[in-house]
This record gives structure tokens, sequence and C-alpha cells, in this order.
């Protein structure tokens, strides 16, 4: 039986009792939003992303684009699609990670809030790039990219 | 042009960076091009050691007093001096700073966006700025 899955270039842990799926019924929802299929008759695999990974993009675009002119990260922490996020709890930090992956952005307030830790060295305060890598260090130590 | 600033035209700024997020207008008043500067509870933003971390008018002031800024009630351009304006909404919170270059022009960053030239500061005014509450100068 298969304990790991590599898909869409990542490694997933795959719980000890999956067993084949059916379009009807996917073989395993996996924490970090992407819903796996397997088709016996095909013998191939695909995958759509979860309400979750929808919903979370829908907000950090509505977010990205509401406060790309601003200065003020008071306003970009407070508005209420970032809110919105920290509001998804846990199941957001692997999808705000991932998207820190590839746009570096003020992800850091809702990942301590949500987390309760702060990897950044307060020499690298207001460093994007510094800020950037200390959480992604912090999320690959723990597993979540 | 961003509808969020209703008085600017296209002949009224030059951009003259590409998208940058690596820093803000007030790192950007502050010649600093590498982080962002902002009153937000460290580690989140840069703000003078000691300064309270709150987002008012004054704190801006006392910021950009450590610089050697002082207050002036003159946004014309002055020989022998560097100027920056800080912008401020209708509650009187700042949002955005701009800086005076040579020649009186002056540039600003938008945000997460371009640096831009403007030749005047009633252009950013009137929209998401809000409008100009204080005009620093420091000698140069």
């Amino acid at each position: 039986m298969l304990e790991t899955l590599q898909f869409v270039g990542r490694q997933f842990d795959l719980p000890e009792d999956w067993d084949e799926g059916t379009e009807d019924a996917p073989v395993v929802e996996l924490h970090s939003g992407y819903r796996i299929y397997y088709s016996p008759k095909s013998a191939r695999l695909s995958y759509e992303e979860t309400d979750t990974e929808r919903i979370f993009s829908e907000l950090a675009k509505e977010w990205r684009e509401a406060t790309r002119l601003s200065s003020s990260l008071t306003d970009m922490f407070l508005h209420p699609a970032y809110q919105r996020i920290i509001g998804m709890g846990p199941k957001a930090v692997p999808m705000i990670l991932r998207d820190l992956q590839f746009t570096p952005a003020h992800w850091f307030w809702a990942l301590s809030a949500i987390t309760g830790e702060d990897p950044v060295n307060p020499e690298d305060a207001g460093r994007l790039k510094k800020m950037t890598e200390a959480w992604l260090d912090w999320g690959r130590e723990r597993g979540y990219i | 042009m961003p509808s969020e600033f209703p008085n600017l035209g296209d002949e009224d700024f030059e951009i003259t960076s590409p998208v940058d997020g690596d820093y803000n207008c007030i790192a950007w008043a502050a010649e600093e091009e590498d982080r962002w500067w902002w009153p937000a509870p460290s580690p989140f933003a840069y703000w003078p050691p000691g300064l309270p971390r709150v987002a008012t008018l004054d704190n801006f002031v006392l910021a950009f007093g450590t610089l050697g800024f002082e207050r002036t009630s003159n946004a014309v351009f002055e020989t022998g001096f560097e100027k920056v304006a800080i912008y401020v909404d209708s509650n009187g919170t700042p949002t955005h700073m701009a800086r005076q270059q040579e020649r009186g022009i002056w540039t600003s960053k938008l945000g997460q966006q371009e640096d831009v030239d403007h030749y005047t500061l009633k252009v950013l005014e009137g929209g998401i700025y809000g409008r100009v509450a204080q005009v620093l100068r420091r000698a140069t």
C-alpha cells in the first residue's frame, strides 16, 4: 500500500486507511486544499481545489487588489478579507505559505495571529524578503511546504 | 490611471520604477528601498526606535525628526532644503508620504506599486491618500 504520494509537485502523507476512490468518492482530501481522485478505469489521478483553497484564493486576490496602493500596514491587516483568512485558522497556514513562496506579501501578521509564533529576527523588521525567508524556513521545518 | 486618484491626469506624473513590494512610501520618503516603515508592532515593520507604534501625524513628524526634518508651512522648493509631505485621511491618520527632489518635482511610492514623479502634491490629493497635512524640511 502506498504511504506517500507525489502530486502537483509536492509529497503528501496518505492516511493509513486510504483506498482507491472514484470520481464520486475522492481518494483523500488533503489538508492543503486539494481533493485527489483515482480512476480505476483509466488508472489515472486527477485533482481539484477544495472549497477552502478556492475561498482562500478569492480572499487573497481581493486583499491584494484592495490594498495595492496602500502603505498602511494597519489598513492591510484590518482589511476584511485578511481578517477572514485569519479566521480560517490553522488550515490557512499552508496556503499562506505557498502564496508567500510565489508572491511575497505581508502575510506575517496573519501567520503570527494563527500560529502564535514569530520566527522573524527583530533586526529584519520590515524587510519583506528576510521575513518571507524566515517564515518559509519555519514552514519547511514543520512540513507545511 | 487608477480611479483612486481623481486629480491625477496622464500628464501629471511619470512612472520611474518597476512594481516593487520591498518598501513603501514612508521608506521611500526616508530614502530607503529595502524595508517597510510603519508604526506597526515589531517586527512587522520598521519604525525608529523609541517612538510609539501608533499611526498619528505627530508620530510621523517625530519619526522624520530622527532624520533631521522639522515642520514647515511651505511646500515650495527652496535651495538648501530637502522636503517631505505627509498625507492624511479624513480622520487625520497618515496615509502617504512624498519626497521633493531637485527642481521641486515630487516623488512617491504608490503602496506596493511603482515609484512616480509628480509635479504637485495636489495631484495625489482627493482620493485614497486624502490631503497633505504637514510638510517637513531639513537643510541639505
